[in-house]
């Protein structure tokens, strides 16, 4: 029997509107997705706009205590995992470790609002000066809020969803409907609903119907967006920067009150001439092929120092066995399951490219991949695992090409760049001048911390509106 | 609006309760004197009737199993417009109340006319079955959302008119959203569209989602009271979504440029269309010509039968005459008890039908 993902609207778990059936990385049928039909369209859009004001009115403390409460429902059976690895390909230790992990953030987001704000009530940040409160930060929530998660994954739907409740805002949500699906998205919202029979608060009744799951069956983003819109919402969108252009462009009659673009990518590493080769070549061959290699924090390029260069690319030779692109069920493979389309895309734009010579695993699937690139080359985020090479002489030269790479691929700045070094002043060199978020030192690109800011920011203070009261 | 001395007799929704077999009797009676007004003022039908007596019309029946059909085609073979009208509107054009010519959708368009004295009778068939809207306490202000080309524009301001309510008029050339906020700024407390998208309008759907994606939350109970609809049938999410909203009153009319109205919605069961006989005849066949039984389909054939004259005394229609006309609609026709009270039988599930011709002659639709 076919796993049913239906639309959650208005409290309701709906199965109306055309299917369409989801494939699992085997090709077999494995799902059926529900389109949401325009009336439900029009009753999700209503209820974001109607019940904005009773989202407020919820103390802070008390949507904490209901997101970790549903922490104990979400995911809490082994078989609750097993579609998301069907589905995507994610090999199944990754997709239990990262919800783990995330699940651990969610109970605690008293730390996380802590990090961000300094305090956790958020309404009330404290500004002071010489020890003395001169005004406070008042943090208000946005009003309705839109997002559109990407395909590539569902491990964005917890962390996108728990913060726009804590930003006390009713929602619509647009999933994946293909390769990824609303699968993770109605687990949360099913852990939400039991944390609320739980609590039995009246109070936090509205939020069943605050949250709003609505599938669209096209891959067109203005359609899409066009679709989803509602005037004045807030927009939180994957993409790239031509992605957020067309958004923008598309909402332009709706005043949109915020679009945060979410989802910079081509994460990098850099190896240093005195760098434990053998540490940055695991971290990295790990960094590059974890989950598919097609996470926005997956490393695309390793700029080696001309003396390790050898040395590197021996030993990645040596335990490239460890990342071949498996069956996803296999306790041991890191990588998991390429899809087809996703193998196809590589293979075709690296012929291009002249480089598809190097990739290994083709034809039925690409394991990891060191391509080689001179100067001249041009390279970008791939949906795979495929790292670029380039080496360099001296730091200069080393600027000077990630400055281009990052320039080729219309970027100012790329989300994270990993830096093996033994010596802590060439991370702070680099990390002067080189344009990243997020610098790591001696660590994979690949490894999130969550109370940290991710793409430069905390996604709820980006959600928030922002007010300075000086009294 | 000044009170009539005495109701007009299309007004008066006796027809609607009346014992089936009189109502059936006065059907006879006004469809009998509409062939003979044909027969002997147009050329067209005195052509086409030309084998068929008056005397062989003895029943209810004998109107639609003796008196030839006619089609959207031979409508548009003729050489004139004014062909279709009486000898005396065709020697006075200027009697002429109104023109509205038929979308043109399946083929050239056809014109229509009536007298200001069927727009009467036209207007009783709309209003007199609005009963909940008679009894409300307060000023109805309509908002037309019918493009004002369509005869739906004029025939909807007028109805809002005899009930006493202030028709506004849809903005040239306004987007859905402009129109929304006009609808808001001028109070209006019932909306008048097609419910879905057609070239007759902005529909009932679409202004839900501008309503939706604006969070202006307008079309609700709190602010409009009626709905009137016709163009298609108003499909059962819809009506749904209208009655969660709040909307007291649905009305979905059914009806075409040619006959208008010929039925309108059950308030008991919506997806039903009560027939309003009396200014107007509807029958639904097989393909025999004869009337279906209740819970067959046919297809739908209908016809002018009533205006007034200058007295308000009911006379056979006067401009355009249409009688048994295929109006292009394939029907379920249901004539048990309805639990509303009405006496009229019903049509339900109305699918259009291309080529009537090949229909009827059964001919191979599917190679």
């Amino acid at each position: 029997m076919l796993l049913k993902l239906p639309n959650y609207i208005n409290g309701e778990f709906k199965f109306s509107g055309e299917t369409k059936t989801l494939h699992n990385y085997k090709g077999e049928e494995y799902a059926v997705i529900y389109n949401t039909p325009p009336l439900e369209l029009r009753i999700a859009k209503r209820n974001i706009t109607r019940l904005q004001e009773h989202m407020r009115q919820i103390p802070l403390k008390k949507i904490l205590k209901v997101i970790a409460t549903s922490m104990k429902y979400y995911f809490e059976k082994e078989s609750e995992f097993v579609p998301l690895s069907q589905l995507t390909g994610s090999p199944l230790s990754y997709v239990k470790q990262s919800i783990r992990e995330m699940k651990e953030w969610a109970k605690n987001l008293d730390e996380y609002l802590f990090m961000c704000f300094g305090v956790v009530d958020y309404k009330n940040v404290p500004i002071t000066y010489k020890d003395e409160v001169i005004a406070y930060e008042k943090y208000l929530p946005p009003g309705p809020v839109v997002g559109v998660l990407p395909r590539n994954s569902e491990a964005e739907s917890l962390y996108l969803l728990v913060q726009i409740l804590l930003a006390q805002s009713p929602f619509i949500i647009k999933p994946p409907s293909s390769l990824g699906s609303s699968y993770s998205s109605l687990e949360l919202v099913k852990a939400i609903n039991k944390a609320l029979d739980e609590l039995k608060d009246p109070q936090l009744e509205v939020m069943r119907k605050t949250m709003n799951i609505i599938n669209v069956f096209s891959n067109e983003q203005t359609e899409i967006i066009k679709k989803l819109e509602v005037e004045g919402a807030s927009y939180v969108v994957f993409g790239s920067n031509k992605t957020i252009e067309r958004v923008s462009h598309s909402l332009e009659g709706s005043n949109p009150k915020n679009i945060i673009k979410m989802g910079t990518g081509l994460s990098m590493s850099i190896v240093l001439e005195d760098a434990d080769i053998s540490l940055a070549a695991r971290e990295i061959c790990t960094s590059a092929a974890l989950d598919r290699g097609n996470d926005c924090v997956s490393t695309n390029i390793v700029y080696l120092a001309s003396p390790s260069k050898e040395k590197f690319l021996a030993e990645v030779e040596k335990i490239s066995s460890r990342y071949e692109s498996k069956d996803p069920f296999l306790e041991d493979n890191m990588v998991g399951h390429i899809h087809h389309e996703d193998r196809d895309k590589i293979i075709a734009r690296l012929s291009t490219l002249n480089k598809n010579h190097h990739l290994k695993g083709i034809p039925h699937t690409i394991h990891l991949s060191t391509i080689h690139l001179e100067e001249h080359d041009h390279f970008e985020e791939f949906p795979g695992p495929v790292l670029g090479v380039r080496s360099f002489e001296d730091k200069e030269e080393l600027f000077s090409l990630l400055l281009k790479d990052l320039k080729n691929n219309n970027m100012d700045r790329n989300l994270v760049t990993s830096v093996f070094t033994k010596d802590k002043k060439h991370f702070e060199e680099i990390s002067t001048k080189m344009n990243s978020y997020t610098f790591k030192l001696n660590k994979g690109s690949q490894k999130m911390n969550f109370l940290l800011e991710h793409q430069g920011m905390y996604l709820i203070k980006e959600l928030l509106d922002r007010r300075i009261l000086e009294q | 609006m000044e009170k009539e001395e005495k109701e007009l007799y299309f007004d008066n929704d006796a027809l609607d309760y009346m014992d089936t077999e009189l109502r059936k009797k006065t059907i006879f009676s006004l469809f009998k004197k509409q062939f003979i007004h044909n027969k002997n003022e147009v050329d067209f039908y005195a052509k086409l009737y030309q084998n068929t007596s008056e005397d062989q019309l003895a029943s209810f029946e004998d109107c639609i199993e003796k008196v030839p059909t006619l089609t959207k085609d031979q409508i548009r073979n003729l050489n004139s417009p004014y062909n279709l009208l009486g000898k005396e509107f065709r020697k006075n054009l200027n009697r002429i109340h109104l023109h509205r010519g038929t979308g043109g959708t399946t083929g050239e368009p056809t014109s229509m006319f009536f007298s200001r004295n069927d727009w009467e009778a036209v207007l009783g068939g709309m209003t007199r079955s609005l009963t909940e809207l008679r009894s409300l306490q307060e000023d109805i202000v309509a908002f037309n959302g019918y493009n004002q080309g369509h005869i739906s524009g004029p025939i909807f301001d007028d109805t809002i008119r005899r009930i006493g309510g202030i028709p506004i008029t849809r903005n040239f050339g306004c987007s859905d959203e402009q129109a929304l906020r006009q609808m808001k700024k001028h109070r209006c407390n019932l909306i008048i569209a097609p419910p879905i998208t057609t070239h007759k309008g902005g529909s009932i759907e679409s202004l839900l989602d501008v309503d939706a994606k604006l969070g202006l939350n307008y079309i609700t109970g709190e602010h409009v009271h009626t709905i009137f609809c016709s163009s298609t049938q108003l499909t059962k999410e819809l009506f749904e979504e209208l009655k969660d909203l709040g909307i007291r009153n649905i009305y979905n009319y059914y009806g075409s440029t040619d006959v208008l109205p010929t039925a309108i919605s059950c308030q008991h069961n919506p997806s039903d269309l009560h027939i309003l006989f009396g200014h107007i005849a509807l029958f639904v066949i097989n393909e025999k010509q004869e009337h279906v039984k209740n819970g067959e389909r046919g297809l739908v054939v209908a016809g002018r039968i009533g205006s007034y004259d200058d007295k308000g005394v009911v006379i056979p229609n006067q401009a355009t005459q249409l009688l048994n006309f295929h109006v292009g609609d394939e029907v379920t026709f249901i004539d048990t008890p309805c639990p509303c009270g009405r006496t009229t039988p019903r049509i339900r599930r109305v699918k259009r039908v291309h080529h009537v011709q090949d229909k009827l002659e059964g001919g191979c639709e599917h190679w």
